[in-house]
């Protein structure tokens, strides 16, 4: 297993971003669990999103969710095989748009606009764009670079 | 027969870059795919609102703690405990046939008396209930509570419980009815129901005033509750 942190530093900053999207969605887990109202900014909408229908999926709190991402991105950013690359390109992708959705939503189903989650779906969209470039310039596995081709 | 045919750096570079910009649709249609068919499947942003669309109350005017026409000729009141499952399987089998017949038809009125006797539970439902009252939106309230109503006394009452509950009620301000919970109104409203309960001698929940003017007011149970509407719309 090689580890890429000290080696690159886009890794660095895959895990730093993945780091803070942790930390968010780990205190909207604990808000949501503890029945506490989170602490919000701008209009006091977290609450009202928090508690909406949309604040789960399949009965599953989204912030559990984004928390099982950011530490499935988070791990992966320490990982320098191509497996771990594209997974957390998928993860990243896959967050960024149901983030959409959910910011969709925010704004014209809930008319409410939580802070936390606009700053998850920021450091997912980030993610997903930090994510995609390391796939991208990643090196293939291929055991060679040659191809067959038919012969006469 | 097969052999291999060695690329130059820059086929090898274009190969690269084919593969990785497969790599990356791939992952696109995959990341579409899994968010189209997760909301899909789930749902869960709908569920709520068409639930209560879907709610017996649609359509009917509330004030406060009444529901339907001020004018309607009998009132009937009802005693309950949001916490009461007697009091949910009234209003999910009960409310609805009452509604469709008296209320919707402006014959019969109903008001809640909201009681809190069975535990601490009960107390955070009414205080919830009575500050959606507030925005005339009481019954959806309570609607919603049933429809999630959990064990009696089991401490489900939670705030995260409460702020679920009123958000599923379409029309309803949370942060505004959360914050009206601890208004005088609330309190009073509360005591007003547990008074009116003492007055009409109720001996357990659900149970029904049912009054019309210049007749002695009923108080009966859910089984008889319909023949005692028709009773008094009778005249008899």
């Amino acid at each position: 297993m090689r580890l890429a942190l000290r080696r690159d530093p886009l890794a660095a900053a895959i895990a730093a971003l993945a780091l803070l999207g942790v930390c968010v969605s780990a205190y909207l887990v604990y808000v949501h669990y503890a029945g506490l109202k989170p602490v919000c900014s701008f209009g006091g909408g977290c609450e009202r999103v928090q508690s909406s229908p949309y604040s789960r999926l399949a009965g599953i709190p989204v912030a559990c969710l984004g928390l099982a991402a950011y530490a499935g991105i988070l791990a992966s950013a320490a990982l320098a095989s191509h497996r771990a690359v594209l997974a957390a390109a998928a993860t990243a992708l896959t967050g960024v748009g149901f983030s959409a959705y959910l910011t969709y939503r925010e704004l014209f189903s809930i008319h409410a606009v939580c802070t936390w989650c606009v700053t998850s779906a920021a450091l997912m969209t980030l993610l997903a764009v930090a994510t995609t470039w390391r796939l991208l310039r990643a090196p293939r596995p291929s055991p060679t670079e040659a191809v067959p081709s038919e012969s006469f | 027969m097969h052999e291999t045919k060695v690329r130059s750096p820059r086929q090898r570079k274009s190969a690269r870059r084919s593969r990785a910009l497969s790599e990356l649709a791939a992952l696109v249609v995959v990341a579409a795919v899994v968010v189209g068919v997760a909301i899909a499947a789930s749902g869960s942003g709908e569920k709520a609102p068409r639930a209560a669309a879907a709610s017996p109350l649609a359509g009917i005017p509330q004030q406060g703690r009444t529901l339907g026409s001020p004018a309607a000729p009998v009132t009937v009141e009802e005693f309950a405990d949001l916490q009461c499952p007697a009091c949910r399987v009234f209003a999910e089998s009960g409310l609805p046939v009452l509604v469709d017949r008296y209320v919707r038809t402006a014959r019969v009125r109903l008001v809640f008396r909201n009681l809190t006797f069975l535990g601490r539970d009960s107390v955070t439902g009414a205080q919830a209930a009575a500050a959606a009252g507030e925005q005339n939106l009481l019954w959806g309230f309570v609607d919603a509570w049933y429809r999630n109503q959990g064990e009696e006394n089991s401490g489900y009452a939670t705030e995260a419980f409460v702020r679920r509950t009123a958000a599923a009620v379409p029309g309803l301000d949370v942060d505004r009815m959360l914050a009206a919970r601890s208004a005088p109104a609330v309190e009073s409203q509360l005591r007003e129901a547990q008074v009116a309960a003492e007055r009409a001698r109720v001996q357990g929940t659900p149970s029904f005033l049912v009054e019309r003017a210049g007749r002695t007011p009923v108080v009966t149970d859910a089984a008889t509750l319909q023949s005692t509407v028709d009773r008094a719309l009778a005249g008899r």
